[in-house]
């Protein structure tokens, strides 16, 4: 019999209020076609000889990942596992623009060294001592998504009994305008940093596990359909509004014989590769607060108003015939 | 000297981004490393970096940089004696 | 008793040359591949490198590819290593469609990215350059490698570094053992990069002479580059399609260093953990072990402090350890696949590889294996990959009994 995995906390930085759930009730809105994130406080996380050598994503990493420990009531997990399409973005680019610019000489070695994808992972460790296990994922939209399986079948297992799982990524105003070419289906691009604390037993508050994750390389909209069942009531779909983006959703729902319930997230918190762990934040805050704001829902599709929320699944379209769903249930 | 003393001390500020400093709040003869401002090895490869740009110095074995970036006393002493611009 | 997983098929690129046979008659004649920068375009030119020696052209007109692939060197290499491990697995369309991609790499395409990235902070920018930046990010680069072989059911790319590979590996082998997949192709691919190169640059590891893991004078790393792909595969469908096996990956586990993100700790505790739960995992007490392929980079760090972890496990008698890294250089993110395959070779051929470049010991009695032992009856082997930010891991593969003798 497999372990269950209930979701003991979620945090976020993004567009909205950061480390909060002011977004449910007074979302902020945002013109044009790129926001940055709303900063954290730092003071009392992070101390200012650490600070000094990190970049924003890091910073966002760091406070995301104590505000969800925090409220989990977990101080160390058993493992870190952590997805980000394109790392720490600010000093990559530095780095690079001191090399194309100015040559292979006089490079600065922080920047270096806080460069790489797996930089986020390893400073929550570094920070907490936590020499459990450790890893993380790059795979565009399905970065988080490949770091929730992994600790999701870990847990399952029994491999672990708990574990810090997230998303980040930072979009520097150059970057935006590259994803903008590169990513004709975006329509809003923000920055998103999100950490949840997932553990084998349930915590003190409403128990929200997650009851599957499933991640396809090579599925039609009506296998996608066959794969959602009756209990799928309450979808949130990666829909932005953009007809490039959202006609692979629109086929799914279309070959689905009962009517759904349909939410979006990304006029909320914007797209970035890591926008999808925004969609497991949205869900579990809805679950655990009994919450289903109007300007969340897309497509009303019976679901009754003040009708007790039981589960939502979050559905991810990564791109020709990648798609991720994940079911989170309240028990 | 004194005026290169000052001159490091706020770049050693910029470089390793002590944003909370003054040069003020640096002790030219105060250890670097350890106690005093609690600098480490990261700190010691900025630090030649800075040297190479600013001065012309370059150290190839970070080794060397240990007697050297002691205190700001010690690398104005340093400087002085060895630089390109 | 949980689903045994087994090796089978390999495919490897790097400076020993191109597949598994080259590797193995490369690794026996046991000169380093180390050398000048031939293909990279750089001014450090007084750093030794291990480079794939074929350019871009000659890789794509061997793959028959064109652009976009044609500049993503990492992509290339990838599909020449992941290629050659389905082939020999004999996998079909419909094996892939039961399979899991699992690749590793830091850099992916950021070679692609350097050629297009002044024009790009420019914001005169042409519609190639950005075009060109399509390709360039850790998942496009492992989609594109997916994409060459067919249709799999689940792709995902792992980045931690130097363990990337090693990462994907674990992952792969979880798939499996949930049942999720049947087999799994996984491992990493890593280009040289200047983006790399000046990085290791900065923190002055990188040796301007040839590399010299585990000697007291070593003074860091030679960058390499290649790709390795293994397919694990669940026993139940091993043996139900009758395919030949290589070995069996009987254990494995990552650990965080957790102490600093390009340091290893002094008594070398991630390293410790990952290797004593991976042979927990494995089942066999540390002295059944026949060959660790060490991480080894020749740095002065890594090496010190991977041999204090090999004693916390070993103790006095440290069993047959080399460090492959001088024949290849350090491939980064693929340095775990491609020694996990010189692994399978010491298991199937029975070559142990020396560890060139040795002159004196760090400490009493670690001495590493000097000449190439041929003819080995090699049953386990563990083969370490540690990253930077200690994301440290281990694999223990062990020869194949159908009769569980453990």
């Amino acid at each position: 019999m497999a372990n269950r995995c209930y979701i003991r906390s979620v945090a976020q930085v993004s567009c909205q209020q950061p480390l909060c759930d002011d977004w449910l009730s007074a979302p902020l809105s945002h013109d044009g076609s790129y926001a940055g994130a709303v900063e954290p406080q730092t003071r009392g996380v992070i101390s200012p000889g650490d600070a000094r050598r990190m970049g924003k994503i890091l910073k966002r990493t760091v406070c995301t990942a104590y505000s969800a420990l925090t409220s989990s009531g977990i101080e160390m997990p058993d493992a870190i596992v952590t997805g980000t399409g394109m790392g720490c973005m600010e000093n990559s680019e530095k780095f690079l623009t001191d090399l194309v610019l100015n040559g292979e000489h006089c490079l600065k070695p922080t920047l270096f060294m806080q460069s790489t994808h797996n930089t986020i992972s390893s400073l929550v460790a570094i920070t907490l001592k936590c020499h459990g296990y450790n890893n993380t994922y790059s795979h565009g939209a399905l970065s988080f998504d490949s770091a929730l399986l992994d600790a999701w079948l870990q847990l399952r297992s029994g491999g672990i009994a708990s574990a810090l799982v997230g998303a980040h990524d930072e979009v520097t105003p150059s970057l935006a305008r590259i994803l903008e070419h590169t990513h004709p289906e975006y329509a809003f691009i923000s920055e998103t940093s999100m950490a949840a604390v997932l553990s084998a037993e349930a915590g003190e508050g409403p128990a929200v596990v997650v009851e599957d994750v499933r991640m396809a390389n090579n599925w039609t909209a009506e296998d996608v359909a066959a794969y959602l069942g009756d209990e799928d009531r309450v979808i949130i779909a990666g829909t932005n509004g953009n007809a490039l983006n959202d006609e692979p959703y629109a086929r799914v729902l279309d070959a689905l014989d009962a009517p759904r319930t349909v939410l979006r997230y990304k006029h909320v918190f914007g797209e970035n590769f890591s926008a999808p762990a925004m969609a497991f934040y949205v869900g579990a805050t809805l679950l655990t607060r009994q919450a289903m704001p109007a300007f969340l829902v897309e497509k009303d599709g019976g679901h009754g108003a003040g009708a007790p929320l039981e589960s939502v699944t979050l559905l991810n379209h990564a791109g020709l015939a990648a798609w991720s769903v994940v079911r989170l249930r309240r028990l | 000297m004194e005026e290169l003393i000052e001159q490091l001390k706020a770049q050693i500020i910029e470089v390793l981004n002590l944003e909370d400093m003054t040069p003020a709040d640096i002790d030219a003869n105060a250890p670097l490393f350890g106690e005093g401002l609690g600098l480490d090895s990261i700190d010691v490869l900025e630090l030649i970096v800075m040297l190479e740009k600013e001065y012309g110095i370059r150290l190839s074995n970070p080794a060397e940089g240990k007697a050297i970036f002691a205190s700001v006393a010690t690398i104005a002493d340093y400087v002085s004696k060895n630089r390109k611009k | 008793m949980s689903e045994r997983i087994l090796v089978t098929g390999a495919g490897i690129v790097s400076a020993l040359g191109r597949g598994v046979e080259a590797t193995y008659g490369a690794l026996l004649q046991g000169d380093s591949r180390i050398g000048r920068v031939r293909h990279l375009r750089t001014e450090h030119v007084e750093c030794p490198v291990g480079e794939v020696d074929m350019s871009n052209e000659e890789m794509a007109s061997l793959l028959g590819v064109s652009y976009p692939v044609s500049a993503l060197r990492t992509v290339m290499m990838g599909m020449m290593a992941s290629r050659e491990a389905v082939d020999m697995a004999g996998l079909d369309v419909g094996d892939l469609s039961r399979s899991a991609f699992i690749s590793g790499t830091t850099v992916g395409g950021m070679d692609n990215t350097e050629e297009h990235f002044r024009a790009l902070m420019d914001a005169e920018a042409t519609d190639a350059d950005y075009e060109a930046m399509k390709y360039n990010d850790c998942g496009a680069s492992t989609d594109l490698m997916a994409g060459a072989l067919g249709h799999f059911r689940m792709v995902t790319s792992t980045s931690t570094a130097c363990s990337s590979a090693a990462n994907a590996i674990i992952l792969g082998a979880n798939l499996i053992r949930a049942g999720l997949v049947d087999m799994a192709v996984v491992g990493g691919s890593e280009a040289l990069t200047r983006f790399h190169l000046n990085g290791f640059n900065t923190l002055m590891i990188l040796d301007t002479e040839r590399c010299r893991p585990f000697d007291r004078d070593r003074r860091g790393i030679n960058l390499g580059e290649g790709a390795a792909y293994l397919v694990l595969e669940s026993e139940r469908s091993a043996l139900a399609r009758r395919a030949r096996i290589l070995a069996e990956l009987c254990g494995y586990a990552n650990a965080c260093d957790a102490f600093h993100q390009t340091a290893t700790s002094e008594n070398g505790e991630g390293a410790f953990l990952a290797m004593s739960r991976a042979l927990s995992m494995a089942g066999i007490a540390p002295e059944r072990v026949d060959y660790v392929n060490a991480h080894g980079t020749g740095t002065p760090n890594n090496d010190v402090c991977e041999l204090a972890a090999m004693r916390r496990i070993w103790g006095e008698h440290l069993p047959p350890f080399s460090s492959t890294k001088a024949f290849t250089g350090h491939t980064t993110s693929a340095s775990g696949s491609i020694e996990a395959v010189i692994c399978l070779l010491a298991i199937m051929r029975g070559l142990i590889p020396r560890n060139i470049g040795w002159g004196n010991p760090i400490e009493e009695g670690a001495v590493p294996v000097l000449d190439n032992v041929e003819g080995a009856d090699v049953r386990y082997v563990v083969d370490n990959s540690f990253g930077f930010g200690g994301n440290d891991s281990s694999l223990v593969f062990s020869k194949y009994n159908d009769d569980n003798g453990k």
